[in-house]
């Protein structure tokens, strides 16, 4: 093993790495550049499969949109139907020809949830007992302004039985 | 041409010797001129007939616009060792204690000298050289209109140190470097110098070679690894001729004799 170096210079000298030294530089800045390069093409590359990425997103939020969508519409009425408060409505007509002492017998009943509105079809002994029993729905909640729409005799039955049809507005919201 | 790739020129001033060698960079730098010239004169103190023999010398348009690696001799350098203190914050404080140190050995005088520390490992001790700030700002002078720019100063013994270093131990060794008049060494270990000295010797090379020897086996007797190692001008070196087991005459090969006194020192230092 040989002596080390005296470094001892009246000037003080720039610390020179030599040819050593120039090709390190030049191999650091190589490196330097391939790497950006590197990095630039991975960025851009991470970019391109970010833009794909958001492309299947969007079609694939666009696609369950759209079934869901047509699903409500297929499924709307049948909602509207189940959701319908039908058991407080069948309760206050039961109650309701109870209180007329079963003199009213209801034939069909027929609702029309899109304008809000029901039609009821209904027999009587007498004209008396028809309008007692317009009176009577008129407290009902489940109904709002029943109205008499018609009525008419049934003259070709024997008990000659009083056929009315009532319309009022469907409270749902009760 | 680039300032990466400028020529560098190798200048020893001596009292009594001016050597030149102008040396093309390039991956393998290679010497374009040499010159030596032969100073006549007494007083190896004055520095006056070296200059003039230098400005006469670069006149010649082979030692012109170059870098300029300057190698003082050992007549007008000086040395010491400074310890190393915590004390000292920085470079230019450190310098004032080198200054402090090397006036306690020789004086007054350290006030028109430049002084220099070497570079090392904290809390070892340094190598203090001081160079008479007068010769060092003449030769700048004489180089300047010639295009030459001086890069680098060291005394001999430095510059002679580093380039044998490749033939010289590890540490425990002393180095010496002979020139017409002037010796200098220095005992070095693995991690620093830790003695160094320089002394003008006499002109019977007969009692200094002997002297030398003395020193050598002083040496060997105080270490076991206390060989003394020792650069000199071809002359010297065949005045030597018995062995001493103490003594190593550096030398590059047979080739070394053909190459002129100290043109092998510079050519060394760019190998």
């Amino acid at each position: 093993m040989s002596a080390q170096n005296l470094l001892l210079d009246f000037k003080v000298r720039p610390r020179s790495g030599g040819l050593a030294g120039v090709a390190l530089v030049v191999l650091g800045t190589l490196g330097t550049l391939l790497v950006g390069l590197q990095f630039h093409s991975s960025s851009l590359t991470r970019a391109g499969l970010e833009l794909r990425l958001e492309a299947l997103d969007s079609a694939r939020s666009a696609s369950l949109g759209s079934g869901n969508s047509n699903a409500a519409e297929e499924a709307g009425p049948v909602v509207n139907a189940l959701s319908a408060p039908w058991s407080l409505l069948l309760r206050e007509l039961e109650t309701a020809s109870h209180d007329t002492e079963g003199s009213v017998a209801i034939l069909a009943i027929e609702p029309d949830r899109a304008k809000g509105r029901i039609r009821i079809v209904a027999e009587a002994r007498d004209l008396t007992m028809v309008l007692a029993y317009v009176q009577r729905l008129q407290k009902s909640r489940a109904l709002r302004f029943p109205m008499l729409d018609s009525h008419e005799i049934r003259t070709e039955d024997r008990d000659q039985p009083v056929r009315f049809q009532i319309s009022a507005e469907w409270n749902t919201l009760s | 041409m680039s300032p990466l790739w400028r020529d560098e020129i190798g200048l020893y001033v001596a009292p009594r010797r001016i050597a030149l060698s102008r040396m093309k960079r390039g991956l393998r730098p290679t010497c374009a001129a040499e010159q030596n010239i032969v100073v006549e004169t007494r007083d190896t103190t004055q520095w006056e007939g070296a200059l003039e023999s230098l400005k006469t010398c670069l006149e010649d348009a082979a030692w012109r616009d170059a870098k300029v690696r300057l190698i003082i001799s050992d007549h007008w350098a000086r040395y010491a060792i400074v310890p190393w203190s915590d004390a000292l914050s920085d470079q230019a404080e450190r310098i004032q204690h080198a200054r402090y140190c090397m006036a306690t050995t020789y004086g007054d005088v350290v006030s028109q000298w430049t002084v220099t520390l070497s570079d090392g490992a904290p809390g070892l001790q340094q190598v203090a050289c001081a160079i008479p700030t007068e010769l060092l700002g003449r030769i700048e002078a004489l180089c300047e209109p010639h295009g030459l720019q001086v890069q680098s100063v060291q005394p001999q013994l430095i510059a002679a140190f580093n380039a044998w270093r490749r033939k010289l131990p590890h540490g425990g060794a002393w180095f010496v470097t002979l020139d017409e008049g002037s010796l200098a060494a220095a005992h070095f270990t693995p991690a620093n110098w830790d003695c160094v000295r320089s002394a003008r010797i006499g002109n019977d090379w007969e009692i200094e070679l002997k002297r030398l020897k003395t020193f050598g086996r002083l040496a060997r007797t105080q270490a076991e690894d206390g060989r003394v190692y020792v650069d000199a001008p071809q002359w010297l070196r065949e005045k030597a001729l018995d062995a001493d087991d103490a003594i190593v005459w550096l030398e590059d090969g047979a080739d070394s004799k053909a190459t002129p006194e100290r043109f092998a020192l510079l050519q060394r230092m760019y190998a």
